[in-house]
This record gives structure tokens, sequence and C-alpha cells, in this order.
């Protein structure tokens, strides 16, 4: 991929970040550097650290997370995050939104023989 | 043993990103700071690289995570500076002038009526009837003075669009 391509991903991904996350949480409690592994495995390359810590920060504070500290044998306690009833909420209606945006936007490129998949 | 593992590099990137947002408020820099280290110490144990290798340089790894939490970027940071609000004895400079005028005026009365010898109850009733219509008619000069102040600004004023 070129660089104009990893840049077109990175702000394609940040449009989604809160989405990603939830979902990422939705499946199971994680702590800060645990959701940038995740997202990195599923697939997600192009997000900075940062970005991530400071979208889970975000959603803590506007009440979509909830937080509780796990001591760890390998260094400093890790604050774990999980999902409250509004995060749930917010991430169904995110989700929504992406299906009916993702579903568009096929419908647009469906056959287009100058796009490389 | 690489540089990677001197706990002082953590240390040292966290204290540069900590200086990156100490601009914002206590709440706030408690939010976007809360483990940072165990963050960094994390990187440090899987990654190869360098921490800024890895994250960038703290000014950019700070600058991404306020983005991120949604605070206003460093030295953008607020609203404009409100213009400075005049404070509320001014608007009563005129009035105040005036009565300070009076109590001058009434001071000296008194002083060279008590040189000859008045009775303090004609002093008193001397400077009631001199220093109240004095007073009066300072504070309705004041009031006309102002009100053709304002008609003459507004007489002075273009109408018409340019």
């Amino acid at each position: 991929m070129t660089d104009g391509g990893s840049s077109d991903l990175t702000q394609l991904l940040k449009g989604v970040l809160d989405l990603a996350v939830l979902a990422i949480l939705a499946e199971r409690d994680s702590y800060g550097y645990d959701v940038v592994r995740r997202l990195r495995e599923s697939g997600l390359n192009g997000l900075g650290d940062a970005s991530v810590y400071g979208t889970l920060r975000r959603l803590h504070q506007a009440g979509a997370l909830a937080s509780y500290t796990v001591p760890s044998a390998e260094g400093p306690h890790r604050r774990y995050y999980c999902l409250t009833d509004d995060g749930r909420a917010q991430m169904a209606r995110a989700a929504s939104a992406w299906f009916a945006v993702s579903r568009a936007l096929a419908g647009l490129l469906h056959g287009r023989k100058d796009i490389h998949r | 043993m690489s540089a990677q593992h001197d706990p002082d590099v953590v240390a040292r990137y966290a204290k540069a990103v900590r200086a990156a947002v100490d601009d914002l408020g206590p709440v706030e820099r408690a939010q976007l700071l809360d483990d940072l280290e165990a963050h960094l110490q994390e990187v440090v144990a899987e990654s190869g690289a360098t921490l800024t290798e890895r994250l960038g340089p703290p000014e950019v790894y700070a600058a991404e995570l306020r983005a991120a939490y949604g605070a206003p970027p460093r030295g953008a940071s607020g609203t404009p500076a409100a213009p400075p609000r005049r404070p509320p004895w001014r608007r009563w400079r005129p009035l105040i002038g005036i009565v300070a005028l009076v109590l001058v005026v009434a001071g000296v009365a008194v002083w060279q009526a008590s040189m000859t010898a008045f009775h303090p109850v004609w002093l008193l009733v001397l400077l009631v009837l001199v220093g109240v219509p004095f007073a009066f008619v300072l504070v309705l000069a004041a009031l006309l003075l102002g009100v053709l102040w304002r008609l003459f600004r507004r007489l002075g004023r273009p109408t018409g669009i340019m």
C-alpha cells in the first residue's frame, strides 16, 4: 500500500474508532494496550496507540465505559475497561449507521474494474 | 542491555508527554495521563524498537492523545480571551466626582464658618441649604451633558451603506 493509501485508511479509521473500540470491549473487558493489540490483530493497523488511549478515556469520561484496576505481576496495575449500558446503546446506534454507510458504498463501488480489492 | 530496558527511558518519555499537556485542566490531565507509564512499559516490553520509533516523539503522542480525547490542540486551548470587563464603579465616576466636589465645597464652607464662630446648628443649616441645591444642579448638568453627548454622537454617525 502506498503512503497515500495508508493515510486514507488512517482517516477512515478515525471516523469509526469509537465503534471499533466499543466492539472490542463488547467481546470482553480489556486494558488499554490489550485493546491496541486486539484492534491490530483484527486488521486495523493504521491506528496510533495514543488515538486508542485517548478514545478509551473520552468514552470513559462520557459514561460509555466503566473501569476497574487489576494488579499485574509484570508491572504496574492495569486499568480494565468494560461497556456500560450507555456504551452498548451507543455501539448499537453506531453499528446501524456503519452498516447503512457500508451498504451504500458497496453499492456505489460494486463491479468497478478500476478498483483493486 | 539495550537502551529500551533503561527505566529512565519510560520516565523521560512520560515526563515529556506530561509537559505537552500541562496547559490542560487537572481533570483532563488526570484522565489523559492515567496509566501512561503502564502503556509505555508495555510497549518497551513488547517492541524491539525505541519508544520514539514505535510511538513517535512525545509531543506527537501527546497531540494524538489530545485529539482523540477531544481536548483542544496545545496553544489553542479555550475560547478567545473575553474583552476586559469595565469596572462597575466607572459608570458612577461622574456622580462620584460631583459628590466629592460638593463635600470639598461644604468642607471649605464649614471651615470658613467656623472661623466666624457661627453656631454649629447654623453651620449644618448652611451646609444643607447650599450643598443640596448645589449638588442637584450639578447632577442635572451632568445628565444634560450626557444626553447632549449621545445626541451629537448619533447625529455624527454615518447612516448610508458604503
